[in-house]
């Protein structure tokens, strides 16, 4: 027989016999499941969460704050300088020559959460007249775009399913009067769908705030970047530093990011190193147990090779059933989910990708609980092995 | 004790699989100390967060709110002290070294007296203006000491125009009830206000409300709301403990999240444990039966099957654990968790308690498959 033959032969036999093995065989099922389900969930957040800011920032847009700000806290732009920095060479213009930007003011609201009713915050975002060219993925689903000077507002798509009281015709308390909703927007997945965009003017008289929080500009192309850079941080009659829209976003949730990342890893990791020791402990038991099959094999002329292969193949297979168990189960328990993290609504993707890393952690640890068993049950003297018949 | 050779000896008989027991167990001990350390600090995080200290916001965002509003909140039945507070965002140095410098007025540390400077050093702060005290983690982390001036560039501009401002160092304090975390410059509040020029003059970020009884925090915080909701400039209040919760459920539903990995982790480990000793039982049936034979009482064979277990559990659970509190200053000062780095003995205690839990959990399947098994055919299978 050749080796082929031979790998073919012992494989059937190992998994037909696999059903005898059943206890300690789903220790390495029930492992990986867990395992991979953890890992598959958080990752899947994580992911989640970077695509929310993908889908969110362009990079041909860019965000201009007051130097030593983070983020919009600290910032604040007042209306002598706004013109110069809207001026800018390297701002993309309109048909008309105008400018493609707009000042901006930020107002973190307090509202209340359908899931859970506990209070979060959400921005509601001032923008001017060029806001729907500088935002073009801001897109009107239902109801009507609001009017300069009035106290109205657009809630992005989210902010709508995942907070209370933000249907077209309800009312939001701001100082100085109520707002009214009256449209509903989606960027189709961006961090825009989080919150409510107003009128600038109106919003910072409601606030009684004199100056602008940022001024977001459009450019002609993402690589205006430096030129627009050096243009603004060097005119001395400013204190501005020009921030690209993913950097922007990227820092302000930076944190969540961070320990989702790390959270994910570091508990794959240890529960992947867990189940590599159980899976080792499995492999050994199903190597002596089969100890006389083995050896059988052995005298009958099957080389060392096809049963190495196959005591790896059977902890492959085992991961690989363990691998699916726990992506259903992540997949089923939280695909499509819709979580709120420092405002920020994220829904949970479990894509490919994500399954993908999941299924080579499962390898992985595969590879690792097989091949010391394998190598032994290869080893293992013909004469000893049939000894124990 | 005088079983100890022979439970010694059933432990070794497959020396690779009993190492491999342990060091799995060890793992998920690991596992169990890190989450239940995470867990418990949230925990702690609020517990320690006070229900006599409110904040006062202003509603919506970062509006400033008159300092006047002080004198109002303070006429309230059951508010001791109040404490109105600006600030400044900037950087020293480097644009990377962020540095948020607090302005506090003459009631900040009678309100909050977890930070507790001698009563000389607050009013040396107050007679001079650009005096500040650096909390202990922010001046490690810029090698700051007493005496050093220091200047930091903020957003917010001075009268004269620039934005440089700068700051003697006063002394150093720190956070009695969470010490190590804080990462505050402060200053006094009469300095800021009357050198910043940006038309703030007067303003507060927020205050810091004293009263008498904790039970009354959720009362007085509407109250003060409700004072303030028709005026241009309306205001939130919580209490403190109220806004450590708040800020930790923004990270989503972190707890829930926890106990179910744990929970997840425990059922794993049971399942492991439990396969691992049911099989060293089942290859040593026949042992067993001869053990009874020689006059072992049904108890006496159960009771040796448990030490083994208890060994491995018992030994597994301490090392991880003891793994767990050597790793969990690295694991939770990397994440910038807001909590102690320090694995409480609490948890070391639970995860003993849990591992002789699972040393009961896992032997009884064992000992049932003992039980239905007679020696006599036992032996027969021996033979």
């Amino acid at each position: 027989m050749n080796t082929l033959a031979q790998i073919a032969a012992v494989l059937r036999l190992s998994l037909r016999t696999l059903s005898q093995r059943r206890g300690p065989s789903s220790v390495i099922v029930i492992g990986m499941a867990g395992v991979v389900a953890v890992f598959i969930s958080l990752q899947s957040l994580a992911v989640g969460f970077r695509t929310v800011l993908d889908l969110g920032s362009r990079p041909d847009r860019v965000i201009v704050v007051t130097k030593g700000a983070i983020g919009t806290l600290g910032s604040s732009i007042s209306r002598a300088d706004a013109p110069t920095i809207v001026d800018t060479p390297g701002v993309k213009r309109d048909i008309d020559g105008a400018p493609i930007a707009t000042t901006s003011v930020f107002a973190d609201i307090p509202l209340i959460k359908k899931s859970d009713g506990l209070m979060a915050f959400t921005m509601i975002h001032g923008v001017g007249p060029k806001a729907m060219q500088v935002w073009p993925e801001r897109r009107l689903v239902a109801g009507r775009m609001f009017q300069s000077g009035l106290r109205e507002l657009l809630v992005g798509k989210s902010a709508q399913t995942q907070f209370e009281g933000l249907e077209i015709g309800d009312q939001i308390i701001l100082p100085g009067g109520d707002w009214t909703v009256v449209g509903v927007y989606t960027t189709d997945g961006g961090i825009g769908d989080s919150m409510m965009v107003g009128d600038v003017e109106t919003l910072m008289a409601a606030l009684s705030q004199a100056n602008f929080s940022t001024v977001n500009v459009r450019m002609d192309s993402p690589d205006a970047f430096a030129q627009v850079n050096a243009a603004i941080t060097t005119n001395p009659s400013l204190a501005v530093d020009a921030v690209r829209e993913i950097d922007f976003y990227t820092k302000r949730y930076e944190f969540a990011l961070k320990l989702l990342r790390t959270t994910a890893l570091a508990l794959g990791s240890l529960m992947a190193l867990g189940t590599v020791f159980g899976a080792l402990n499995t492999m050994y038991a199903a190597v002596a147990d089969r100890g006389r099959e083995i050896g059988t094999l052995r005298a009958l002329g099957f080389g060392g090779a096809p049963v190495v292969i196959s005591v790896l193949v059977e902890a492959l297979v085992l991961c690989a059933i363990g691998a699916v168990t726990g992506t259903l189960i992540a997949w089923i328990s939280f695909d499509g989910s819709e979580h709120v993290i420092q405002g920020a609504v994220v829904t949970l993707r479990v894509t490919l990708p994500v399954i993908g890393m999941g299924v080579g952690l499962a390898c992985l640890v595969a590879l690792l609980g097989g091949l010391f068993p394998a190598i032994r049950a290869a080893r293992m003297p013909i004469v000893d092995a049939l000894r124990a018949v | 004790m005088k079983f100890t050779p022979l439970i010694w000896a059933g432990l070794w008989r497959k020396r690779m699989r009993t190492v491999l027991t342990i060091v799995s167990l060890m793992i998920a001990f690991v596992l169990f100390g890190l989450l239940t350390t995470v867990d418990e600090g949230f925990r702690r995080t609020v517990a320690v967060a006070r229900l006599n200290e409110l904040s006062v916001n202003a509603r919506f965002g970062t509006v400033p709110v008159p300092y006047a509003y002080r004198e109002e909140i303070a006429r309230i039945p059951g508010v001791t002290a109040v404490s109105g507070r600006a600030g400044l965002f900037g950087f020293y140095q480097d644009r990377k070294n962020f540095v948020w410098v607090m302005a506090a007025d003459e009631d900040y540390f009678a309100v909050r007296d977890q930070f507790a400077p001698s009563p000389t050093l607050i009013a040396e702060l107050h007679r001079s203006p650009q005096a500040a005290f650096a909390t202990a983690a922010l001046a490690k982390k810029h090698g700051w000491k007493a005496g050093d001036r220091i200047s930091i560039e903020a957003s917010t501009v001075r009268k004269d125009g620039s934005r440089n401002w700068e700051f003697d160092i006063l002394g150093i304090i720190d956070n009695r009830d969470n010490p190590g975390l804080d990462e505050t410059l402060v200053t006094n509040y009469r300095y800021i206000d009357e050198e910043r020029g940006d038309g703030l003059r007067g303003s507060a970020w927020q205050f810091f409300v004293r009263i008498v009884d904790p039970a009354q925090s959720v009362a007085i915080s509407r109250r003060i709301v409700d004072m303030y909701t028709s005026s241009s400039a309306p205001v939130q209040a919580a209490s403190d403990r109220v806004v450590t919760e708040r800020g930790l459920s923004s990270l989503g539903n972190v707890t829930l999240f926890l106990d179910l990995v744990i929970a997840a982790v425990f059922f794993m480990l049971l399942f492991l444990t439990g396969t691992a000793i049911t099989q060293s039982v089942r290859e040593r049936v026949p042992e067993f039966a001869v053990l009874q034979i020689f006059g072992f009482s049904p108890g006496g064979v159960a009771a040796v099957v448990i030490a083994e277990t208890a060994f491995q559990c018992l030994l597994g659970a301490a090392l991880g654990l003891a793994a767990a509190a050597a790793i969990a200053p690295l694991v939770l000062g990397a994440a910038r968790l807001p909590m102690q780095p320090v694995m409480p003995w609490s948890v070391a205690i639970s995860g003993m308690a849990a591992a002789l839990g699972v040393t009961l959990l896992t032997a009884l399947p064992a000992l049932w498959r003992l039980a239905r098994v007679s020696p006599i055919m036992a032996l027969s299978r021996l033979a």
